[in-house]
């Protein structure tokens, strides 16, 4: 008789009423040591990397954080703070915004990326494809600082289009190109990333499909719109989920291009949070922030694998 | 036989390892704030062990303190400075050679970048694991003195010893009676102009370097420049620093807080009138100055900008690098008042640093007049102490000696000034007031509605930091 495990009482020689927790767990324990020996390195590295910064992080957020000293407990204090701290909700809401752009962006050129470099053919097509990974391997703050001299006051660009005769409105000098700036610099960077993914994808689609499309008179449109994107899906998904979440967390652009400026325009909640941390020594709001800020992208990417579940299989 | 582990139980465990590290999280020892000894630091002289502040280095050096008593085992010192210097490691392990040999105590140099400075200064002091001592600019100081992060150090310094230092930067160092950091450096500028812009632009410059444009007479030359076709001032508009409000706004007379700063103060008449200045002085300043945080220099050093001000590093690498460029020296403009910027390094004591005796030892050997003196002209800035201009640039000639003279006018004389961070200041100028101004530059915001946001945001700030004091 099959357990709810899937492995059958005769199999693992226990009665079928064998005994549940702690027992249980040690049944498991000694059977299944080997996995956990073998996992438990990353574990630990997990707990004490990830697991162990973040619960201590929620643990500050209920406190008056002092740098030295006791902190006293503040109860929801921190939280309260943040419903009328203005610059938290404005820079939440550039933060989504930024999000989305960049993530609506990176993933539609890097699929068409992807698309284009698959149709081609010979050395051509390792080198396309070689020239538009090249940015996702770069160091991201490097690639920042040139492009900042690329775009700052009589940068590369400025002259550039100074000796066209061209007037070129520096784009991190003024409050409403300087995200435009960061977009950009964002999607340069991701578009290579996204484009590998989807070039697995689109290798994995078998041929015949395609084939048997043709025959059927279906045009290059049809065959994307019908059978490209739908086949797609799972990779798509997994490019969204982890786009959006890796532009959730935007900050070594925004450090070393603008600093936030000009007017905040370019503030982004991490960058918030590092300067309320670490410049004001604000610990206590900080990791309040922090903790919103996990809870909501936790939230979004489970929304996104909840209704955006593939629906076609081959 | 396929194996696999229930889900329930692996569930259970990772459940159980969560747990165990919030339970670990809670468990935080509590940290008691060292409280600093009763006495005042103007209090009968401690006895110290290197008193000889213009003794010869090395004689200094070999002092009496003991190394780790009975142990045989070398001590090592951890000191963290920034890179006032592109060559900053190698000065000041050359510096601390002396020290090393004479005690047989190792000293290691860690140069932090000035973008890291906070972060690292932040993260040592929350997990106790700090250096021995470090340097600490001005205005962020008493963020740290306020937390109890740093050694009071007033029982080690006799009041002969501290008589010899100025006195702005020393005062700036005190907390409720108690001295927590020795001022080795101190800066001001000079206000440099290229002569030929200057001729370009039909201005006849003073002839006088002590002289001081007043703000009427700086604008009208800013906007000849300007109609000249170039840019009339090297000044960033991305501040991220207190420059705007310290130096700028003060030689107009706007304080922004009253004298205990407990009250804003920015609707006044002399506030308003600085407001204006800048609002007059933007259209005259260059493209780069709209992105650029204080004075970039890079432009007036490429002869795009007409004016800037500057210390005698600034000086040094003007002659260096344009030898062929004629620069021209005089004082800074002023309006109500003749004050200018003033900025001050400081080594502090960690409180949490190891070998306490060894590590007074080496901050007394690092301040000391003779170190102090080769440090600063190593940098292009000056000894904290008084009566030094003598040793300062002795071979220094044209336009460096010039601004040397000028500089030192205003640090000896007393008419740079610094303004003393009030609790929530760094904050508020960061989220408030550089944000708005930078609005008022661009011509996004009205001034009105600018003096009107940072009086009444610069008072909440205050009230909400008053019990940090």
């Amino acid at each position: 008789m099959e357990t709810t495990t899937g492995i059958t009482a005769a199999e693992h020689g226990q009665p079928l009423s064998a005994p549940r927790w702690p027992g249980r767990l040690g049944q498991v324990l000694r059977r299944e040591w080997s996995a956990y020996f073998f996992i438990a390195p990353a574990m630990l590295l997990f707990t004490v990397f990830t697991i162990y910064p973040a619960v201590r992080t929620i643990y500050i957020s209920f406190f008056n954080w002092k740098m030295r000293g006791n902190s006293p407990f503040s109860g929801l204090a921190n939280y309260q703070q943040l419903l009328t701290d203005t610059l938290f909700q404005q820079t939440f809401v550039r933060t989504i915004y930024l999000a989305v752009v960049i993530t609506v962006a990176a993933i539609s050129l890097g699929f068409l990326a992807a698309i284009l470099v698959n149709d081609l053919n010979g050395w051509s097509k390792y080198l396309v494809r070689s020239a538009i990974f090249i940015p996702s391997i770069s160091s991201l703050i490097v690639s920042t600082m040139i492009w900042k001299s690329f775009l700052e006051p009589d940068g590369f660009f400025q002259r550039s289009a100074a000796f066209f005769g061209i007037a070129w409105q520096s784009w991190v000098a003024s409050p409403e190109q300087a995200p435009l700036a960061i977009i950009v610099l964002s999607v340069w960077q991701q578009v290579g990333y996204i484009m590998v993914f989807f070039l697995a994808g689109l290798q994995a689609i078998p041929q015949t499909f395609y084939e048997a499309a043709e025959v059927d008179g279906a045009s290059p449109w049809d065959q994307l719109f019908h059978i490209t994107i739908p086949l797609l899906q799972r990779t798509t998904l997994f490019v969204l989920v982890v786009t959006t979440l890796t532009n959730f967390k935007i900050f070594e652009q925004v450090f070393a291009l603008t600093g936030g400026g000009p007017a905040n325009s370019t503030l982004t909640l991490m960058m918030y949070i590092y300067q309320t941390g670490f410049r004001y020594s604000h610990f206590g709001p900080a990791s309040a922030m922090a903790t919103v800020f996990s809870v909501v992208a936790i939230g979004v990417a489970l929304l996104q694998l909840r209704f955006l579940r593939a629906r076609f299989e081959y | 036989m396929a194996t696999r582990f229930g889900k329930s139980a692996f569930v259970r465990g990772v459940a159980l390892l969560i747990a165990s590290t919030f339970v670990l999280g809670a468990c935080a020892p509590a940290t008691q704030v060292p409280q600093p000894t009763t006495a005042a630091p103007t209090s009968a002289p401690a006895a110290t062990s290197a008193s000889a502040t213009t003794a010869p280095t090395s004689a200094a050096a070999a002092t009496a303190a003991p190394t780790a008593a009975g142990s045989g085992q070398q001590i090592e010192l951890v000191v963290w400075q920034v890179p006032n210097s592109p060559t900053m490691q190698q000065i000041m392990e050359n510096m601390v050679k002396p020290f090393e040999q004479a005690n047989n105590i190792k000293v290691t140099i860690v140069v932090v970048p000035w973008s890291d400075l906070d972060t690292q200064w932040e993260s040592a002091i929350q997990t106790r694991q700090t250096p021995s001592f470090g340097y600490m600019y001005d205005f962020r100081l008493p963020t740290y003195y306020r937390s109890g992060a740093l050694e009071p150090l007033d029982q080690d310094f006799s009041k002969d010893e501290l008589s010899k230092y100025l006195e702005q930067p020393l005062s700036t160092a005190m907390y409720q009676g108690h001295l927590y950091a020795m001022p080795f450096l101190v800066s001001s500028d000079a206000l440099l102009y290229n002569k030929a812009i200057f001729q370009k632009a039909g201005i006849t410059p003073p002839t006088d370097p002590n002289y001081s444009p007043t703000w009427e007479e700086f604008l009208g030359w800013a906007q000849k420049i300007k109609a000249a076709g170039f840019a009339s001032y090297d000044y960033g508009f991305r501040d991220i620093w207190n420059h705007p409000m310290d130096d700028f706004y003060n030689r107009f007379g706007c304080h922004e807080t009253n004298d205990d700063h407990t009250k804003m103060t920015f609707d006044t008449p002399e506030c308003a009138k600085a407001v204006q200045a800048w609002v007059d002085l933007a259209p005259t300043l260059s493209e780069k100055a709209k992105s650029t945080a204080w004075s970039p220099l890079d432009e007036f050093f490429a002869g795009q900008v007409g004016m800037a001000e500057g210390g005698v590093g600034v000086a040094q690498q003007l002659v260096q690098k344009y030898p062929n460029v004629d620069f021209g020296v005089m004082q800074p403009f002023h309006d109500k008042e003749y004050k200018d910027y003033l900025g001050i390094g400081y080594y502090a004591v960690f409180a949490d640093a190891k070998n306490k005796p060894q590590v007074i030892q080496l901050l007394k050997f690092l301040t000391n007049e003779d170190n102090q003196v080769s440090f600063n002209a190593a940098i292009g800035t000056f000894p904290a102490l008084k009566d030094t201009r003598g040793r300062m640039f002795p071979d220094a000639t044209g336009v460096v000696k010039t601004v040397a003279d000028v500089v030192w006018e205003q640090l000896q004389g007393g008419r740079s000034k610094f303004l003393y961070p009030w609790p929530g200041f760094s904050e508020f100028a960061d989220k408030t007031f550089i944000p708005n101004w930078e609005s008022l530059m661009l011509g996004k915001m009205s001034q009105p509605d600018f003096i009107k946001v940072i009086q009444t945001q610069g008072q909440a700030a205050i009230d909400a930091n008053k019990n940090s004091n």
